[in-house]
């Protein structure tokens, strides 16, 4: 079963694919996509800060610290 | 006299420095940091 | 041989000349490590990204000894520049830069253990068209994790030679050497020199923009005929005129300029516009095409790596991992850090006191050797409480300063600066500011200079402006000497542990930091909205110490603390003595101890300094301070740890043959009021110190922030708006403090 859900909304642990990106400035989904945040890639939220927020997630073997305001733009699915 | 000596050099002394201090800040102003990354240059407006 | 043709004469004036390299990587791949390693230059290297941010210049030899112009660069995600520490990179690149000669070729470095995204960046530094030279450094790291890469297999596909390094541990420099001399070479063909070939694709009616390198393939772009010819023509105009090399792909200009910086150093009006233009007319029949040749690029990476990377299945559990899950830990990542925070004050306290004693033994005995050895008068009272005086009351402070850079070079070097930004990222997003606002807040805390200079990788220029506006807010190493002085002078008796002298001082350091979120928060607040920004920061993988790093490190700033006391702080000291000991007044020095002792105050009261700092007694008064303390606030506007300077020289006598030195918080201690009180009472003393966390006082930081900002106006600002702060915050510390009873 796919399920189509926020990166901000996964638990710390979870994974999935990245959908689509939806952020309010195009030059920020620029540097996403540039980070290799393209749709299709797979991503997993590493752990939440102790506090919190931000989260770190791992995306193409690398680990990337991102608030959950940002994260909330991303679009995943699950499988 | 000892001590006459002892004034016009302090004296000297200071307005030596006070000098120095003067051209310093005529020359170039420049941020007083060397291990910064060769970071000195302008940077461009942006 | 028969005599040369035309064309090799050229050759060989190619070959005689210096030919310069840059180093282009992502951040935090051992750029600076490499550049040190080739130049023996020192420049600063730390386990996070964004430590470079302006071009750095050296030589070095190849391994024919040849002499190659080096230039290490910021780091960059991308050419498509967001910051100003990136258009640094691609204004060098294309020889925009008119201080920098324009590279010949690129050595281009990759983090091996984080190989997919770092080719990102490959992918588009190949299509400059420049003789290209790829290191995979790091291998070290890929190691561990297990990651196997072809480095053939790597190098035919990219069609570049690949060194594999771990630049560290000096390995694989010979080879990058060899590599560079091959690559420097009048005969070097890059393989990419094939001009980009646009062929039908195969639906047949649209074309492919695609990478001229050897791979052919690296990445794809479906271009609609009907502009294709437009495209071609920039392109070969831009070449034309020099912008860029002959052999760039056919969209990489365009993307170079879709950033959004409007000056374009160096690229003709003419040509901007005609940029412009293909870039809308790009943008309308290819809506996104700079995300789709982002995702293209990643496509070809991927199948790129399918051949040259093997990784195990599931990520290995790594060392940063296990130590994250402790230093991360919901509970124990904050118990971590404040344990951590404590125990550097501790050890700064307890460490650096014995030889803190025994400096300032050897200044004492110094200036009793003067006085012992050479006839009374102006000059030895010069050299005795002036200089001496002075310079030593502030070179005592050097072990602490060290204390201070070691543990500040360890967090950096281990990569637990990171970590902590994490941790506080919560707060910082809570004041409105940028993720990226830690790196050069923290870096604040050792010198608010390089701190200011960091701000560069800030992309929205109001964050980076806030950055700057509250960076000298964290209590660099000048206030330490400052603070330690109040501390020893709140209690002069030895019944206090050295536990809670770390204590008050982190309080107020933790101050410090209050104070610069609310003003972030306020200025966040006032301020005209301006573009949001992106915070995602890189996490780095904890490295071990490099206690060579480290010892450079500390040594660097020892040097300058050192020369910064010979020069300015030795300076105003013969400008504070002459201040203090001019006009003389013009009856002699009477003989009765008694009578001196009055006739002494009389005369530092109506000297310049006295009358200076009665002055401005009556706006000081209400904090607790007298004129005394009046003069060390004027003077110190220049440098905030001269306060240390001037009370010595203040308080300064001379000799009276009795030749046990008092210490200074003794003198302090024993202060009074006209009236009999005390002034160095505990309240005054900690009104004192929250006057110095919050003041400006430090002339580096104003020049760096005029720089930075283009104009005096926030300087301005910021020394007006931190003064009042700090006359606040000390109103409200001495005022409060003597209405609970203090
Ligand atoms: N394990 C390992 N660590 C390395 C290697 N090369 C560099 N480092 C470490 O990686 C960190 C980053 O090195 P820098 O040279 O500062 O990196 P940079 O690319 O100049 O970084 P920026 O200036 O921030 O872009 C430092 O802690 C280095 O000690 C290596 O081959 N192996
Ligand atoms: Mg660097």
């Amino acid at each position: 079963m796919a399920a189509a859900l926020l990166l901000s909304d996964l638990a710390a642990g979870a994974g999935g694919v990245i959908s689509d990106i939806l952020l309010g400035h195009d030059e920020h989904i620029t540097r996403l996509r540039e980070l290799g945040l393209v749709p299709g890639t797979r991503i997993r939220v590493v752990r939440r800060a102790p506090l919190g927020d931000p989260i770190e997630v791992s995306v193409r073997g690398s680990r990337l610290a991102m608030r959950r305001s940002e994260a909330r733009h991303i679009h995943i699915t699950t499988e | 006299m000892n001590t006459d000596w002892q004034t016009w050099t302090a004296l000297g002394v200071v307005i030596v420095t006070a000098g120095l201090f003067v051209l310093r800040a005529m020359r170039k102003k420049k941020g007083g940091c060397s291990s910064c990354g060769g970071a000195n240059a302008p940077i461009p407006k942006h | 041989m028969p005599a040369a043709a035309p064309a090799s004469d050229l050759r060989t004036d190619k070959a005689t000349r210096e030919s310069v390299f840059a180093l282009v990587g992502n951040p935090n791949c051992g750029k600076s490590t490499i550049f040190n390693a080739l130049t023996g230059l020192k420049q600063k290297v730390a386990n996070y990204p964004g430590v470079t941010v302006e071009k750095r210049e050296g030589t070095c030899f190849n391994q024919h000894g040849k002499r190659i112009h080096l230039i290490d660069l910021p780091g960059t995600y991308s050419l498509n520049v967001h910051s100003p520490d990136e258009a640094v990179v691609r204004d060098v690149l294309l020889g925009r830069r008119a201080d920098t000669p324009r590279p010949d070729a690129v050595i281009l470095i990759t983090d091996a253990s984080n190989i997919e995204r770092n080719l990102y960046l490959a992918t588009q530094v190949l299509e400059l068209g420049l003789p290209t030279l790829l290191v995979l450094n790091m291998t070290d790291v890929a190691e561990a994790k297990q990651w196997r890469i072809d480095v053939g297999k790597l190098s035919q596909r990219l069609g570049v030679s690949v060194v594999p390094m771990q630049a560290t541990f000096g390995k694989g420099l010979v080879e990058l050497k060899a590599a560079m001399s091959k690559l420097g070479s009048a005969d070097f063909q890059p393989v990419s020199s094939n001009v980009h070939p646009a062929r039908p694709s195969a639906s047949g009616n649209e074309l492919e923009a695609r990478s001229p390198s050897q791979a052919g393939s690296l990445c794809h772009l479906p271009i609609p005929p009907d502009i294709l010819g437009g495209l071609q023509q920039t392109r070969a105009d831009l070449i034309r005129s020099g912008t860029v090399s002959e052999n760039v792909s056919l969209l990489e200009p365009l993307y170079l300029i879709s950033d959004h910086d409007p000056a374009h150093y160096g690229i003709e009006d003419s040509l901007v516009n005609r940029l412009a233009a293909a870039h809308d007319v790009l943008e309308k029949k290819l809506p996104g095409w700079e995300d789709r040749l982002a995702a293209s690029r990643y496509e070809a990476v991927e199948k790129l790596l399918l051949d040259v990377l093997r990784r195990p299945e599931r990520d290995e559990s790594t060392t940063t991992d296990r130590l994250d899950s402790v230093f991360l830990h919901p509970i124990w990542g904050g118990v971590c850090m404040a344990a951590i925070m404590l125990a550097v004050f501790y050890m700064i306290f307890s460490v650096a006191e014995g030889p803190m004693d025994w400096i300032d033994k050897i200044t004492g005995s110094t200036s009793g050797w003067i006085e012992a050895n050479m006839p009374a008068g102006d000059l030895r009272d010069l050299i005795a409480n002036g200089i001496i005086v002075g310079v030593g009351g502030i070179v005592k402070f050097l072990p602490q300063i060290l204390m201070l850079f070691f543990l500040i070079g360890m967090m950096e070097d281990t990569g637990y600066m990171a970590r902590v930004a994490f941790i506080m990222d919560k707060f910082m997003g809570r004041v409105g500011l940028n993720g990226r606002s830690f790196v050069p807040f923290f870096s604040s805390y050792a010198c608010a200079v390089p701190g200011i200079m960091a701000t560069r990788t800030i992309a929205s220029p109001k964050d980076r402006l806030i950055t700057i506006l509250i960076a000298p807010l964290a209590s660099c190493s000048a206030r330490l000497p400052v603070y330690t002085l109040m501390i020893a002078a709140m209690f002069p008796a030895n019944g206090v542990s050295t536990l809670q002298k770390a204590s008050l001082m982190l309080s107020m350091y933790v101050l410090g930091t209050g104070g610069a979120f609310a003003f972030a928060w306020l200025f966040n607040s006032t301020m005209a909205k301006g573009r949001s920004s992106l915070m995602v920061l890189e996490m780095p993988t904890y490295k071990r110490p490099s206690l060579r790093h480290v010892a450079r490190y500390m040594l660097e700033r020892a040097k300058m603390f050192l020369v910064r006391a010979g020069t300015v702080i030795l300076g105003l000291s013969i400008l504070l003595w002459a201040a203090k000991t001019y006009p003389k007044p013009g009856t002699p020095e009477p003989a009765d101890t008694a009578a001196k002792v009055a006739y002494r105050s009389s005369q530092l009261s109506h000297s310049f300094a006295g009358r200076a700092g009665h002055f401005i007694e009556p706006v000081i008064k209400p904090l607790g301070f007298d004129w005394k303390i009046g003069i060390g606030l004027i003077s110190s506007f220049a440098a905030r740890e001269f306060f240390v300077s001037t009370m010595g020289i203040i308080y300064a006598v001379e000799d009276d043959g009795d030749d046990n030195v008092e210490p200074l918080k003794q003198k302090l201690a024993e202060d009074r009021w006209p009236d009999g009180r005390p002034i160095f009472t505990p309240l005054a003393c900690l009104s004192l110190m929250v006057f110095y966390v919050f003041a400006m006082q430090c002339l580096s930081t104003v020049a760096v922030v005029k720089r930075e900002t283009n104009g005096w106006k926030w300087p301005i600002f910021q020394i007006a708006y931190m003064t009042a702060a700090a006359w606040l915050a000390s109103f409200v510390v001495y005022q409060g403090g003597r209405l609970l009873g203090f």
